[in-house]
């Protein structure tokens, strides 16, 4: 038999085994299901709290007080609300509850202090650790700053200053935002979640087919069979690969389902995840894929054991998704150097993919080149291990 | 045939095996006999090819399992004291796994593993899945999944080690219709009564050192004892005198 035929023997039997075993097949699923259904949370949390960007509706206490303010208040577009007699009495109690997210109570000294050219009050009750009613605030702090300002105008001019005397700076902002660079955030996440599929799809199969064989005692009888140890290698190899890029394509899958039902339009953003971008970024994920594979059989290879070999790949899972949490937080400038290093370079261009841009031959290259060689080196090694003694010295 | 010139293999300070030799022939059943850590194991995986002697050579039909692990190995069927099966495969799928790394394929290892099923008694087990067998079952598979490609050469190591009597049984019959059939085997053990009802030749090996060689007679005459075990502990222990 060549030994191709005898590589797909070996991957044929892995992949059977793996496909048979409920653990190997949970922890493919796991990662493809996490990532869309976390993103899909977090947008839904934050669609729901900015749909608040509708009429701003509050009670205001004491409209008798300020008829000129108020008539201001409806020009700008808020809805008065009429107070019932227990916001009156008690507008804290009220707002505690979560009844209303801001009372805005006029003081009855309004009139006189306005008249008089005394600051006059103003209360607004909230409780700001509510992330809604930090919108509806900043809303209303805004108005009523607007309706300070032109009674400042109003007062100077009556004394003959000139009202550009207050503006000394004009200031003009100018915002290039589009809806596809706001969604930066979540576009990292995606490459984030691509890359811990890359790396946590194959892991169990990994370390069945290397500590796992040890362990059951299976390992010795396999490699006194009549075939070179690159050939057990590569077959391992070739399972924890298909396993990857199945993971990779569910991922992707689930990912795209999940952007199509969420109000993305809602929130000003605008995600394309459709099959020519999956296609891109699956083609960015396979060679991450192929090297994870190599590197996470190598050090199951030299584990003493199923849980050491556990403990290592489960902190190696950390590594590859350190880049994309930096990057969520404080979105990176790409540059090429990036690109050499695995996992980070899949990010950067899983991001320039999803914000429409195109990448360069460099970083194609670069990515591919780094993961090919790694991966090669990592599998030489394990052929080395595998043929040598260190499995089997006292 | 096996021929083991003069091996020896450490590992640090540790002499495990300090000097094996020995001829295994074909049509004959050869025992390794040897008290717990007297470098059996070490012996035998350097016949595999799995340890490499620090000195001395192994031959399996001409082959060095060392230097040409491939080609030794095609005439070699091995069970090795750790003798796991894949729990989610079948028995049938074991067996046919291992003698597709053998080179077998199509009808003709179909007809093998029937031929193997019937030797061994299989019926029951063969197409369930291996987890939940008893350790007679696991035996059987694995002995099967051994001598697939019906080597020429069989290394059994504690091969009846935690087995009922009725398997044991029926291993003894299928070790010495090897023999008949004209395989070199090699049986290791500790249990001596079993290397005396089987072996044509026997070394006993203690401290990694070849003690004596020849057959039961041949050991009661020189120890002046009538009993094997007597015999066996004269001659471990007079090896430790010296």
């Amino acid at each position: 038999m060549s030994s191709w035929n005898l590589i797909k023997v070996v991957a044929y039997k892995e992949l059977l085994d793996g496909f048979r075993d409920r653990r190997a097949l949970m922890s493919a699923l796991t990662f493809p299901l996490l990532g869309p259904l976390m993103i899909t949370v977090m947008l839904s949390v934050i669609s729901s709290e900015e749909e608040i960007e509708g009429p701003l509706e509050v009670p205001v206490v004491g409209v008798e007080y300020a008829p000129n303010l108020v008539r201001f208040l409806e020009d700008q577009g808020v809805v008065l609300e009429t107070p019932t007699e227990e916001m009156i009495a008690n507008p804290h109690e009220v707002v505690r509850r979560g009844d209303e997210a801001v009372i805005v109570e006029i003081s009855n000294n309004y009139t006189e202090d306005f008249e008089a050219g005394i600051p006059a009050t103003i209360t607004l009750v909230a409780d700001e650790s509510k992330r809604s009613t930090q919108v509806s605030m900043s809303r209303l702090s805004a108005i009523l700053g607007g309706y300070n300002s032109r009674v400042v105008q109003l007062r100077l001019l009556a004394r003959g200053v000139s009202t550009q005397v207050l503006s000394p700076l004009n200031i003009h902002k100018e915002d290039l935002a589009t809806p596809q660079t706001r969604a930066s955030n979540i576009l990292e996440m995606i490459g984030m979640f691509l890359i811990m599929a890359a790396f946590g799809c194959n892991m169990y199969i990994a370390i069945d087919a290397t500590a796992g064989e040890r362990e059951r005692g299976s390992l010795e009888p396999l490699l006194l069979q009549p075939i070179p140890a690159s050939v057990l290698v590569l077959g391992k190899w070739l399972s924890t690969v298909v396993f990857g890029i199945i993971g990779g394509m569910l991922t992707l899958l689930c990912l795209s389902v999940a952007m199509h039902q969420l109000p993305l339009e809602n929130l000003g953003l605008r995600l394309v995840l459709g099959g020519a971008e999956s296609a891109k970024l699956l083609f960015i994920a396979v060679p991450l894929i192929l090297f994870a594979g190599a590197a996470q059989l190598l050090l199951a290879t030299i584990a003493k054991s199923f849980k050491e070999a556990q403990t290592y790949l489960s902190a190696t899972m950390l590594l590859p998704m350190l880049p994309g949490l930096f990057a969520s937080m404080k979105p990176m400038e790409p540059s090429v150097w990036m690109s050499a290093i695995p996992a980070l370079g899949q990010q950067v261009m899983t991001s320039m993919v999803l914000r429409g841009e195109t990448i360069g031959i460099e970083y194609w290259s670069i990515s591919i080149g780094v993961c090919v060689v790694l991966t090669v080196l990592s599998l030489w090694i394990m052929t080395r291990v595998l043929s040598s003694e260190y499995l089997f010295q006292k | 045939m096996i021929r083991v010139d003069d091996i020896a293999k450490s590992f640090g300070d540790v002499h495990a095996v300090q000097s094996v030799s020995f001829n295994a022939l074909d049509g004959q059943i050869t025992g390794l006999l040897g008290p717990n850590g007297a470098g059996k194991s070490t012996t035998i995986r350097m016949m595999y090819g799995l340890l490499t002697p620090d000195k001395g050579t192994v031959h399996v039909d001409g082959f060095d399992p060392s230097s040409q692990p491939v080609k030794a190995r095609k005439c070699l069927g091995a069970l090795p004291d750790a003798y796991g099966l894949y729990p989610r495969l079948t028995a049938r799928e074991n067996i046919a796994y291992f003698g597709q790394l053998q080179g077998m394929s199509g009808t003709h290892l179909v007809r093998r593993i029937d031929e193997l099923n019937e030797l061994l008694d299989m019926n029951e087990i063969l197409s369930r899945r291996v987890d939940g067998f008893s350790q007679g079952q696991r035996m059987k598979v694995s002995i099967a999944r051994a001598i697939v490609h019906d080597p020429k050469n069989v290394i059994l190591d504690e091969p009846t080690n935690g087995l009922d009597v009725m398997t044991t049984r029926a291993m003894r019959t299928l070790i010495r219709r090897m023999k008949d059939a004209g395989c070199c085997v090699i049986l290791s053990s500790h249990i001596m009564q079993e290397v005396s009802a089987l072996c044509d030749e026997i070394v006993v090996i203690a401290r990694g050192k070849v003690v004596a060689t020849g057959n039961v007679s041949d050991f009661c005459t020189r120890t002046g004892e009538d009993d094997l075990e007597e015999a066996f502990v004269k001659l471990v222990c007079e090896d430790s005198d010296t």
